[in-house]
């Protein structure tokens, strides 16, 4: 019997929440990353530049930008590596022949892993987010906060169809991880997540605009760190976003498909 | 004469490893490259459009500072990886010391930094602009940079003796990375502190090569006096070196004693 796509996200709330609450050390980690990386770059900026500058070049709440901004971004962690390097790192630990053996589609059981992680992740950024959002700009936060962890989630899951691109060109290179460690960080560097694109040179503008997860940090960012968000420009951000969303899916699954069968026929995934 | 001859055997071994992989280290550097723009190049976004240059400047130095930490516990850390791939007990019982084993290492992790540093300094120049660099004394600079690599030392074997004795896991390791920099004033000039910061910074050993290189390449002002610095420069780091090599042996006798905790995965 086919297992049906509730199945397989149930199999995967079952297998990643078992294993996150094994590892107490990650739990700590999640917690602190966000407050970790803000801090970094709140520390290093104020200890050589200042304040005031930062807020002549960008019109928000320093604490909160960089807040929402780490907070996407590991958000976005969740569908690169879940989606990009899913069979990769099965076939690290060994696992791969069981999932092959699964009579499903693979490009399905890709789409059902990330869904616990984002499903904690979204619960995790509010808890993060909002104690700080309410203290610096009033109980009224609590809307946007809820508002910036949905635009954030939404914004990772118009990336899953590129991170099918990078996951069927990553068992093309036959698992060779150098490429994809070095493919992490550069969607997140072009994409802005604490620089902003409109900051940058022009080439990098334009790359970044190819990406939809530029559009869901800047709505993000506007929403809960901007002094007088404008609800127009956060429209056309979750607008692009979408609309990048339904051309990069199905080209995405396209893609990954014909690249899996491609690599088994080459005798890519070691089984 | 053994032991020299010991530690560059090891270091032709790694080598070896690195050359035949080409890409690993061109793109190991470059990850680590993005990572650190992505983390520290938004320090430009405090400074006026026309300090852009000697922003970039000080961001060269802060990611320099934290990559060298950053190496210096992933040498240390890579024991236990040894030890999970059943390689360092072969490596110990042919003769190899985890002093000469930390040694060797450390002049591998020192290419991957050096490529590292210069991939960040392409990259920045690329995206932003290119750093304003201007050295105001050598032998500040030439103390410091002795002063840092002696730390890398003795905190790759204070880390490595941790993993032996306790069996770290990587994430602390991760957190150690992140915070020891931020506290010790290796990545902020300690004059720009705030007071109880600066002393405690002042009591760690990190902190004062680190003021030498930032007198040495940007002219940045020494918290205490520069002749006191020059000495502590120098003097703090050979204490670490004294302390992680204390560390090490006695892990060394321990697990002579009693075998490693990380299990052998093959």
């Amino acid at each position: 019997m086919k297992p049906s796509f509730i199945d397989l996200v149930v199999a995967e709330f079952k297998n990643f929440f078992i294993e996150f609450l094994r590892r107490k050390s990650l739990i700590i980690a999640l917690v602190m990353y966000p407050y970790l990386l803000t801090a970094l770059i709140m520390f290093i900026g104020t200890m050589f530049g200042s304040l005031e500058y930062f807020k002549q070049k960008i019109p928000a709440d320093p604490l909160l930008f960089f807040l929402a901004s780490s907070l996407t971004l590991l958000i976005s962690l969740v569908i690169i590596d879940d989606i990009g390097a899913r069979f990769i790192w099965e076939e690290r630990m060994g696992t791969l022949p069981y999932l092959m053996l699964i009579p499903t589609s693979t490009a399905k059981l890709i789409l059902a892993s990330p869904i616990p992680r984002l499903a904690l992740t979204s619960c995790w950024v509010i808890a993060v987010l909002a104690p700080t959002a309410i203290v610096i700009k009033g109980v009224g936060a609590g809307l946007a906060v809820v508002l910036t962890c949905l635009i954030a989630t939404l914004g990772a899951l118009c990336f899953v169809g590129l991170a099918l691109i990078i996951g069927g060109l990553l068992i093309l290179s036959r698992g060779e991880w150098s490429i994809y460690w070095v493919i992490r960080p550069l969607i997140l560097f072009i994409s802005g997540i604490f620089y902003p694109t409109a900051l940058m040179p022009i080439w990098l503008r334009i790359l970044s605009m190819t990406l939809p997860l530029s559009y869901a940090i800047e709505a993000s960012r506007m929403l809960i760190a901007f002094e007088n968000p404008e609800m127009r420009l956060i429209l056309i951000n979750v607008t692009l976003m979408t609309a990048l969303a339904i051309l990069y899916t199905p080209l995405g699954l396209k893609t990954y498909a014909y690249l899996e069968v491609r690599t088994k026929k080459l005798g890519g995934l070691r089984i | 004469m053994k032991f020299l001859f010991r530690i560059v055997a090891t270091i032709k071994a790694n080598m070896r490893v690195v050359l035949r992989l080409k890409l690993r280290l061109f793109s190991s550097a470059l990850t680590a490259s993005i990572w650190g723009a992505l983390f520290i190049l938004p320090l430009t976004l405090f400074f006026r459009g026309e300090d852009i240059a000697i922003a970039l400047a000080y961001a060269l130095i802060a990611f320099s500072m934290f990559f060298l930490l950053s190496t210096a516990s992933w040498i240390g850390f890579n024991i236990r990886r040894n030890i999970m791939n059943g390689i360092i007990e072969n490596q110990l019982v042919s003769g190899l010391s985890l002093v000469e084993f930390i040694t060797a290492e450390l002049v591998t992790g020192l290419l991957y930094t050096i490529v590292g540093i210069v991939t960040f300094t392409i990259l920045a120049s690329i995206a932003l602009g290119i750093p304003a660099l201007n050295i105001v004394s050598v032998t500040a600079l030439v103390i410091g940079i002795s002063g840092l690599f002696l730390l890398m030392w003795g905190h790759a074997a204070l880390i490595g003796a941790a993993t032996l004795i306790a069996g770290t896991s990587s994430i602390i390791i991760e957190l150690t990375s992140w915070i020891i920099p931020l506290v010790s004033g290796m990545i902020a000039p300690l004059y720009k502190l705030p007071e109880p910061m600066k002393i405690f910074a002042l009591m760690t050993p990190f902190s004062h090569p680190c003021e030498l290189v930032r007198y040495g390449i940007l002219g940045i002002e020494t918290a205490i006096s520069l002749q006191l610095e020059l000495v502590l420069g120098i003097t703090a780091p050979l204490i670490y070196v004294m302390v992680g090599y204390v560390a090490i042996k006695y892990a060394f006798n321990k697990i002579r004693r009693e075998g490693f905790r990380t299990p052998t995965a093959r």
